[in-house]
């Protein structure tokens, strides 16, 4: 089980001091909650007994224990306050911190195990675990550390008194302590598994119910549908009820204890006290303690109930982080300056088994790009066209057969010169959720607000003003997600600026005209062809638009080339 | 999110208990009693103790009075299970009831909205947006009852034992509705704005991991890590900064729990002395009976605060989830009339028009353009006879899908459909479609095995499916599956290629026998291989079977028997590919721009 968490868990080193800091103030926070009330016991009792004569009456300090009640009810109001607002504190810092790690691990994996990820939910799912995993301080770390320590100190506080009661209280605590993490570790694992398969296949069913609506009502089985959802609903829904059930006996044994151990408390120490081994206000002292201290073991059912839960999420980012990456050599020296490439024999595949039915594989393929020469490559959807990008950004790398840039082997360039000798523009283009001028800045951190604005001009996003009321700075529009939405053709507007503003002795564009309408397609092309002049081109298209600028058009079927 | 529309969320929210009533009343009442358990064990025990240390008992005298301790103990906990599972029934009815609602919406809104938005979209809104509800009717509502309640009992039974600890629980309970005012409206503040920042924080981190491979291409990953950690550090800063007054509220309440119990304690113990006179007399057993009741006063109080962000994600997911209850439906035609078995199937068109309300996107068009009528179909007459092959061109927009959607009973309309000389207004939308089939250009593979998603919810024999499969071209897909037609297939095609998920569905439109056959694009998305399958498997299709195709391939038009062409909603030519070849100007224009700039999937 440590296994999974352990990773985790040392990445709270770095935020040690402030974690420390909270589980410190919530141990001082039920201290203080705990002697307020033992010492209101004790000064009640203490003071009646006094008040039954005049004179014992007259001489009782009741200085101390008054300032004492009001000290331990202002500390507690403000170690609470305080201990809320660390642990707040260091739960972003965390959260912070676990984030930069995750994505620093993902930076190094190769797009195709990325490609992977991307699909679907499952990154949202991998966003979820992440914030999973930042609860397992202010959930189970903090509650379990000041628990312990709260046990520890009150039995050794009773101790000073009676061995025997304080051997009670520190039995109890401690047994609570042990058994109910175990417990609900285990009850709530098995349910807690299964709520989280059925919660995915109703998840799956409606999402099926919801895109073949059309498919549904034409073919009439709508009905038949809503059955099998409400089937697998009920089934959660028995599945959370055991979970509330579990969830409901822990509060229930958490009264029934608390009750329970204080009267243990009374029962032994009014033995003790008619023994004469201490007094009344004493007993009555350790009966409130011990009603209080069980405040300290209040989060531990509900804790460990939902540990299976982040322990899973642990396990899958762990998954996630341990594939394999791409390996850059460190020490590279070799640059990319005049773009001659070569392909020789070229074979690759697809190692996941679920892709090897979709792409097809390309084989032993052989190609010679001279430096500065334009060349197309051209073929139908699917065809292992975009197979060979993922080769070219070392997305894959070839089974077999060798690829070199300015005849180096492109295994033994370093990333920054490979990307620095190689300009993309990708398939799809993600934009940022962010402004026009960052999403633009990425290609060129240090271009101006001029030269954004001029390549902007050029790549015909200048249109994007129209969109807004007053047409201000173009370059704050913001984009993405609360901004606003590109549609195919600015997407690909975008892609190409980004690649305008970042030149290199090689281009390779992937479909750069797909959902641009023919003028603005070959405008573009126009623009891009004379802004790479020199630089050597490669082209994958499935059309035939601006083939008659190109140097060199190559025909791509089944993963090989035959020239045009 | 506006005030206005939060408490309409709220209000909407409270009119669905209905059927979780009676749990909510057992939930709320199981609280109260355990409520009162807790005033008993605490007389009780402060009868004990008090009789051991002022009147000299032993514990061998009080055994009756720890067995009653014992048994109030057990069933309060009793209660707190009773009470936290009937809470749990009542959130898990009104989840169900609310899910019911939102699918009856949205199968009434039919498939054209929901192609809006993918539809991932809205199954979040069906699955994780109802169980938000969750808590906040499990737990939020019946402690707001509890919250006032179990103080007023409190200070029934404190003010007759001793006034003056009365008067301070007293001169704070007018406080509680304040406070709760106060708590509530800065706890949920405070809450929504972490909420937002959290979540804002988590859109800013996705948004980087999606476009990690962009990052990378450009060599500016280390620049985003950057970017991600300043981010982080901001959002912390800020939401520090509102936490640091919304805990205030809190603590305020904090606050009075301890100071009530030390002003109890001090003025008991000051009579006690005789250094306090009014108030009249005390004993040990009530000093202690009102103490253990002191913390007691406020915990209702400070757990309705810990729900409070219960309350504020009910609210957010209602707000959602009214969002799409409150859509308009369109209303589509429908009749009472089935459409006789045999009747040939002719349709004909007269006059029909579409028209939409365009909502803009953000607000992409100026807004005079938004919330107007368009014709997505006008004025269109045709006929089509039985068995024909018709194929339907046009460039994109021109309202080619709208037409089929129209035909298929999707869309509203004006003007006259008929089917076989019945009107298609009169006419049972069931019945109706039980001739048609129908198959788009993404196919759809559903959660299931191949029979699933053959058969998709019909009852139809094993062997069926399997000529159906044949027909479809398919049978080479089984040859490569594990357990033949009971191998599960994955979400989208998963394990299938697009190509042999477009056959799967073939099958299922061919499974039962139709008179009518509508295809959109059906090879749009597929290689020249996958693509030269189905349209053999088109071939096949028997005779007396209209088939309407809309397609984009020119080398397709030549095989159809008459040809609808569209522009901008209207019909601009109708008749057979060699008339219009010959006759129509615009037919010609539109053959010789696809295959000026035909793209190679055309070849």
């Amino acid at each position: 089980m440590m296994n999974d968490l352990w990773p985790f868990l040392k990445l709270y080193r770095q935020h040690l001091g402030m974690l420390s800091l909270g589980v410190l103030l919530a141990i001082v926070t039920l201290l203080a909650s705990l002697s307020l009330l033992s010492l209101s016991g004790w000064f009640i009792t203490a003071t009646a007994i006094a008040g039954l004569t005049f004179t014992t009456a007259q001489t009782f300090n009741f200085f101390t224990p008054g300032a004492g009640v009001r000290g331990f009810s202002i500390a507690r109001t403000a170690a609470r306050y305080a201990e809320r607002l660390v642990s707040h504190d260091a739960t972003f810092r965390l959260l912070s911190g676990l984030r930069s790690w995750f994505f620093s691990k993902l930076i190094p994996l190769s797009q195709v195990q990325l490609g992977q990820y991307r699909k679907g939910e499952l990154l949202d799912r991998l966003v979820a675990d992440i914030d999973a995993l930042d609860q397992l301080y202010l959930r189970m770390v903090s509650p379990l550390l000041s628990a312990v320590t709260v046990a520890l100190l009150f039995s050794l506080f009773i101790a000073c008194f009676s061995t025997a009661v304080a051997m009670a209280v520190l039995l109890v605590m401690m047994l609570w302590i042990i058994s109910m993490p175990l417990l609900f570790y285990v009850l709530g694992r098995r349910t807690g598994e299964s709520m989280g398969v059925r919660q995915a296949r109703l998840r799956q069913e409606v999402l099926d119910y919801l895109q073949g609506m059309a498919e549904q009502q034409i073919y009439g089985s709508d009905a038949n549908s809503r059955a099998m959802m409400a089937e697998s609903e009920q089934k959660l829904v028995a599945d959370q009820s055991r979970m509330a059930v579990m969830e409901g006996f822990g509060s229930a044994l958490f009264v029934s204890g608390s009750g329970a151990a204080a009267l243990l408390v009374l029962y032994i120490a009014s033995g003790e006290m008619s023994a004469a081994l201490f007094s009344g206000p004493v007993m009555v002292m350790m009966v409130f303690g011990m009603l209080a201290s069980f405040e300290a073991l209040m989060p531990l059912p509900v804790a460990f109930q939902f540990l299976s839960h982040t322990r899973q999420a642990a396990s899958r980012l762990r998954q996630v982080v341990n594939s394999p990456v791409v390996v850059f050599p460190e020490q590279a020296t070799g640059e990319v300056l005049k773009g001659e490439i070569q392909f020789t024999e070229v074979s690759c595949s697809y190692a996941n088994d679920s892709y090897a039915n979709n792409q097809p594989v390309i084989n032993k393929l052989s190609l010679h790009i001279p430096a500065g020469s334009h060349v197309a490559l051209l073929g139908k959807t699917g065809c292992g066209k975009s197979t060979l990008i993922k080769l070219l950004n070392r997305g894959l790398d070839p089974a077999g057969g060798r690829i070199t840039l300015d005849g180096q082997l492109i295994q033994g360039l370093s990333e920054q010169a490979l990307y620095r000798g190689i300009t993309f523009v990708p398939q799809k283009t993600h934009v940022f959720s962010t402004t026009l001028r960052e999403n633009l800045l990425l290609a060129a951190p240090a271009a101006s607000d001029e030269e954004l604005l001029a390549v902007v001009k050029v790549s015909g996003l200048n249109g994007l003003a129209a969109a807004r009321e007053n047409d201000g700075d173009l370059l704050d529009i913001w984009l993405g997600q609360g901004g606003i939405a590109l549609s195919g053709g600015e997407q690909r507007r975008l892609a190409i600026a980004r690649a305008l503003l970042k030149p290199a002795p090689i281009l390779v564009m992937d479909e750069p005209g797909e959902g641009l309408d023919v003028r603005s397609e070959q405008a573009l092309m126009d623009t891009v062809l004379r802004q790479f002049k020199d630089s050597t081109i490669i082209m994958i298209t499935h059309k035939r638009t601006a083939l008659e600028k190109m140097d060199q058009v190559f025909r791509m079927e089944n993963g090989s080339l035959i020239n045009r | 999110m506006s005030q206005s529309t939060q408490k309409q969320a709220y209000r909407w929210l409270l009119r669905q208990i209905g059927a979780a009533r009676q749990w909510l009343l057992t939930s709320m009442g199981l609280g109260l009693l355990n409520g009162v358990l807790l005033i008993m064990q605490a007389s009780i025990m402060a009868g004990m103790i008090h009789q051991l240390v002022m009147e000299g008992a032993t514990r061998e005298m009080l055994t009756e009075d720890f067995f009653r301790v014992l048994v109030l103990v057990v069933a309060r906990g009793a209660c707190t299970w009773g009470r936290e599972f009937c809470g749990f029934r009542a959130g898990a009815c009104v989840r169900v009831e609310v899910r019911k609602l939102l699918l009856d919406k949205l199968c009434r809104l039919g498939p054209l909205v929901i192609a809006e938005r993918p539809a991932g979209s809205w199954s979040a809104i069906v699955v994780e947006q109802v169980e938000e509800l969750q808590e906040f009717i499990a737990k939020y509502l019946p402690q707001m009852a509890l919250a006032v309640m179990i103080p007023a009992i409190m200070l029934v039974v404190a003010f007759p034992r001793s006034w003056v600890v009365g008067i301070i629980f007293l001169v704070t309970a007018p406080l509680i509705p304040v406070f709760m005012i106060l708590v509530g409206m800065k706890a949920a503040q405070a809450n929504r704005q972490n909420f937002q920042a959290l979540s804002r924080l988590g859109g800013f981190f996705l948004d980087r991991l999606q476009g990690l491979e962009t990052l990378k291409l450009f060599q500016r990953t280390s620049f985003a890590q950057t970017q991600l950690a300043d981010a982080s550090e901001d959002f912390r800063i800020k939401t520090m900064q509102v936490l640091r007054l919304a805990f205030l509220s809190s603590t305020v309440l904090e606050f009075f729990a301890s100071v009530s119990i030390a002003l109890v304690a001090v003025f008991l113990g000051m009579s006690f002395l005789g250094h306090i006179t009014f108030g009249g007399e005390v004993t040990l057993y009530t000093g202690l009976f009102l103490l253990l009741l002191a913390p007691e006063y406020y915990q209702p109080l400070r757990e309705l605060g810990t729900y409070y962000h219960a309350r504020a994600k009910a609210v957010g997911a209602t707000e959602e989830i009214l969002d799409v209850l409150s859509r308009k439906e369109s209303e589509v035609h429908h009749g009472g009339v089935s459409l006789p078995e045999a009747m040939p199937l002719t349709l004909e068109a007269k006059e029909l028009s579409v028209s939409a309300t365009i909502k803009s996107a953000v607000s992409s068009l100026p807004a005079d353009v938004e919330n107007k009528h368009q014709l997505l179909l006008d004025r269109l007459s045709f006929k089509i006879e039985p068995g024909t092959r018709v194929g339907i061109i046009g460039s994109s927009g021109a309202g080619k899908t709208t037409l089929i959607n129209t035909l298929m009973g999707f869309w509203n309309y004006q003007g006259e459909i008929k089917i076989g000389g019945q009107s298609l207004a009169d006419t049972r939308l069931e019945s109706w479609r039980k001739a048609i089939a129908w198959l788009g250009q993404q196919p759809l593979i559903i959660h299931g095995s191949v029979y699933d998603n053959i058969s998709f919810g019909r009852t139809v024999s094993r062997e069926q499916c399997l000529d159906a499969l044949a027909m479809a071209q398919g049978m080479d897909i089984l040859a490569n599956l594990p357990d033949g037609l009971d191998s599960a297939l994955k979400e989208q095609g998963g394990n299938l290629s697009v190509g042999q998920a477009q056959r799967i569905a073939l099958a299922r439109a061919l499974v039962l026998p139709v008179r009518l056959l509508i295809l959109d694009e059906p090879t749009a998305s597929l290689d020249s291989a996958s693509e030269s399958l189905v349209l053999d498997a088109l071939d096949a299709i028997p005779d007396d079977c209209t088939v309407i195709t809309i397609t984009h391939r020119i080398s397709q038009l030549k095989a159809m028997d008459q040809i609808l062409m569209l522009e901008k909603g209207r019909l601009v030519a109708d008749g057979s590919p060699a008339t219009l070849a010959r006759e129509s100007s615009l037919f010609q224009q539109f053959i010789s721009m696809h295959s000026g700039q035909r793209s190679l999937d055309d070849e």
